[in-house]
C-alpha cells in the first residue's frame, strides 16, 4: 500500500430538496476521505446518513454541490470504468444476455485493444474465478441472487477498475451466501489491487472486510470517526466481540435506541 | 392408463379435439340437410375448392398481394413508431403532442377515415399503407413509450458508469430492454392493420391490377359463390394462425428465454 491515495473526496457537500416542502435536507456536510491503492474501506452508518449518495457522487452518477473528487490526484469529472459501482439490486445484469455475454459486455463496448478471442478468454477466466463456469451459458433469471451478485462482481472486476464502489451488495443475501461472497470479493479485490469503498449498515461485515472503518453520522452528515481495523488477521472471538462493541458504542452515541447488529 | 388421462386433460389436446368436433359438425350438418348446403357448403368441399382455387385461379397471388401489403404497412409503421417514440423520449413537448394524437386517433377505427384517405391519396398502395399505419402507429408508440419508461434505471446507470456512448447504450440496451412492449404493441398493431386492409379491400375494391384476398371474397360474394367465399375466409384464418405462431416463436426465443415475461 502506498501513501498516494487513488480516490480522494474533498469536502463533499450535498443538499436534497424535500418534495412538497421548502425544507432542504442536508445529507452530506463536508466529507473528506482518501482511499489508498488496494485499500478496503468500509463506510458504516444508519440508513439515511447519505452513504449511498456519497458513493453515487464518487462514481459521478450524481453531482455534489460543493467539494471535489480526485482520481490519482486529478479532478475526476465524468463516469468511467476506473471507478465502478456495484449495486445491491440483483437485477443489475442484462437479462437478455448469458452470463458470459454479460461479463464480456464492458470489454466489448469500452475502448481497449483486446481481440474478440481475448475478451472471451478474460471473461471466461474471471467467471471461473467466481466459481460459476458451469453457468456461463445460463441466463441471469436462471441463477440465484447470490450467483447473480457473483457475476456482477466478475463483470466489475473484468475491466480492472482502480476503485470499486459497493453499495450494500450483499445485504439481501442469506448469511452463508453472504459470507462466501464477502470472502470472495475481499480476496479478488486484494489480488487485483483494487481499492474498495464498501457501504454497509452491518457492523460485523464492516469489521470482517474493512482495512479502515468510516463511521458516518446521520444527524450531522459528517464523518464521526475513522477506525483502523484492529481485527485484521487476528480474529479471536473475544477480541472480535469487544471490537464490535466498541464500534456499536460509537454508532449509538448518535442514535441510542436502534441496534445495528443483525 | 395414466398417460392417456394426462393426454385427455392436456389443454392443447382439448383445443384440437374441439376444433375437430366443430369441423366435423360443419361437414355433417349440410350433408345431412340440417342446413342449406348452399349457405353452408361442407368443410371438405370448401377445402377442395380452396386447393383448386390456389392452383388454377389467382387466389394464391391475391393472398400474396395482401400479405405483401400488410408486411410493408407494418414495417413502415414500425419505423414511424420507433422514430416517433425516440422523438418523444428526447423532447417532452413532442411526447405531449403524441399523447394527444394517440388519445384522438387510437380509438378511431381505420375504416372510419378510409373515405378521407381515399379523397386525399386516391385508391393506391399508398393509401392502403396510410390506413394500416393508422392502425399500427398509435398502439405501438403507446407501448414503446411505456417500454422506455419501464427500462430499469440500473441498466442505464451501469452503462453510464462504464462510459459507453448514447448510441451504443441505445443499440445494446434500450432497444432490447423494451422488447416485451415492442412485441405486444406489434401484435396489436399487425392485427389492426390486417383487419383494416381486408375491410378496405372488400369495401373499396381493387388495389393494383389484381387486388388482394379481401377483394377476392368480395367478388365471389357478388357472384354468389359461397364456397369460394369460405375458401377465402379459410385463407385468412390460416394466415392469422400462422402469424400468431410466428409471434409465439419470437417470444419463446427472446423474452421467454430471457425471463422477461410478466407471467
Amino acid at each position: 500500500m502506498t501513501n498516494e491515495p487513488v480516490l480522494s473526496m474533498r469536502n463533499i457537500k450535498k443538499v436534497f430538496s424535500m418534495p412538497d416542502e421548502h425544507d432542504k435536507l442536508q445529507v452530506l456536510q463536508g466529507i473528506s476521505l482518501d482511499v489508498a491503492k488496494g485499500e478496503f474501506v468500509c463506510i458504516l452508518g444508519y440508513s439515511g446518513c447519505g452513504k449511498s449518495t456519497l458513493l453515487r457522487i464518487a462514481s459521478r452518477l450524481e453531482q455534489q454541490d460543493e467539494g471535489e473528487i480526485l482520481l490519482n490526484g486529478k479532478p475526476y469529472l465524468t463516469p468511467s470504468k476506473e471507478v465502478l459501482m456495484l449495486f445491491q439490486d440483483f437485477n443489475q445484469l442484462f437479462p437478455w444476455m448469458t452470463v458470459l455475454k454479460n461479463v464480456m459486455y464492458p470489454l466489448k463496448h469500452i475502448k481497449n485493444d483486446y481481440s474478440k478471442a481475448e475478451i472471451i478468454e478474460k471473461a471466461e477466466s474471471i467467471i471461473d474465478l467466481v466459481g460459476l463456469s458451469k453457468f456461463k451459458n445460463s441466463y441471469p433469471h436462471e441463477l440465484s441472487g447470490g450467483m447473480k451478485q457473483r457475476i456482477a462482481v466478475a463483470r466489475a472486476l473484468v475491466v480492472q477498475p482502480q476503485v470499486l464502489l459497493m453499495d450494500e451488495p450483499f445485504a439481501a443475501l442469506d448469511a452463508t451466501t453472504r459470507a462466501n461472497l464477502q470472502e470472495l470479493t475481499k480476496r479478488m479485490c486484494a489480488e487485483n489491487d483494487v481499492s474498495v469503498l464498501f457501504v454497509t449498515h452491518n457492523v460485523e461485515e464492516a469489521i470482517l472486510l474493512g482495512d479502515r472503518i468510516v463511521i458516518m453520522n446521520n444527524q450531522t452528515g459528517k464523518i464521526e470517526q475513522i477506525l483502523e481495523n484492529k481485527m485484521r488477521g487476528n480474529r479471536s472471538k473475544q477480541e472480535m466481540d469487544s471490537f464490535v462493541g466498541e464500534v456499536i458504542e460509537i454508532l449509538n452515541e448518535q442514535q441510542k435506541s436502534v441496534s445495528l447488529v443483525s | 392408463m395414466n398417460n392417456i388421462k394426462k393426454i385427455i386433460k392436456n389443454d392443447t389436446f382439448q383445443s384440437v379435439l374441439w376444433i375437430c368436433a366443430l369441423l366435423a359438425l360443419w361437414e355433417i350438418a349440410p350433408r345431412c340437410g340440417w342446413v342449406s348446403s348452399y349457405l353452408l357448403p361442407p368443410f371438405s368441399k370448401v377445402v377442395s375448392t380452396l386447393w383448386e382455387q390456389l392452383r388454377t385461379n389467382n387466389l394464391a397471388l391475391m393472398t400474396w398481394n395482401s400479405l405483401q401489403l400488410v408486411l410493408i404497412g407494418t414495417l413502415v409503421s414500425m419505423a414511424i413508431a420507433i422514430v416517433a417514440a425516440f422523438l418523444c423520449m428526447w423532447c417532452k413537448p413532442i411526447e405531449n403532442l403524441f399523447k394527444a394524437l394517440c388519445t384522438i386517433f387510437n380509438p378511431l377505427p381505420g375504416m372510419a377515415i378510409m373515405p378521407l384517405i381515399l379523397m386525399w391519396f386516391g385508391l393506391s398502395t399508398g393509401s392502403m399503407i396510410a390506413l394500416m399505419a393508422h392502425g399500427v402507429v398509435w398502439p405501438l408508440v403507446t407501448e414503446l413509450l411505456a417500454g422506455f419508461r419501464s427500462v430499469p434505471k440500473i441498466y442505464r446507470e451501469y452503462a453510464k458508469n462504464i462510459g459507453v456512448d448514447v448510441a451504443t447504450e441505445t443499440r445494446t440496451i434500450l432497444l432490447i430492454a423494451i422488447m416485451p412492449y415492442f412485441l405486444s404493441g406489434l401484435r396489436i398493431g399487425w392485427g389492426r392493420a390486417w383487419r383494416a386492409l381486408i375491410s378496405a379491400e372488400m369495401v373499396f375494391g381493387i388495389v393494383g391490377s389484381l387486388g388482394g384476398i379481401g377483394y377476392y371474397i368480395f367478388i365471389q360474394r357478388a357472384y354468389g359463390n359461397l364456397t369460394k367465399v369460405m375458401a377465402g375466409v379459410l385463407v385468412i384464418v390460416i394466415i392469422g394462425i400462422l402469424i400468431e405462431q410466428i409471434f409465439r416463436q419470437i417470444e419463446k426465443h427472446t423474452i421467454e428465454k430471457w425471463g422477461m415475461t410478466n407471467d
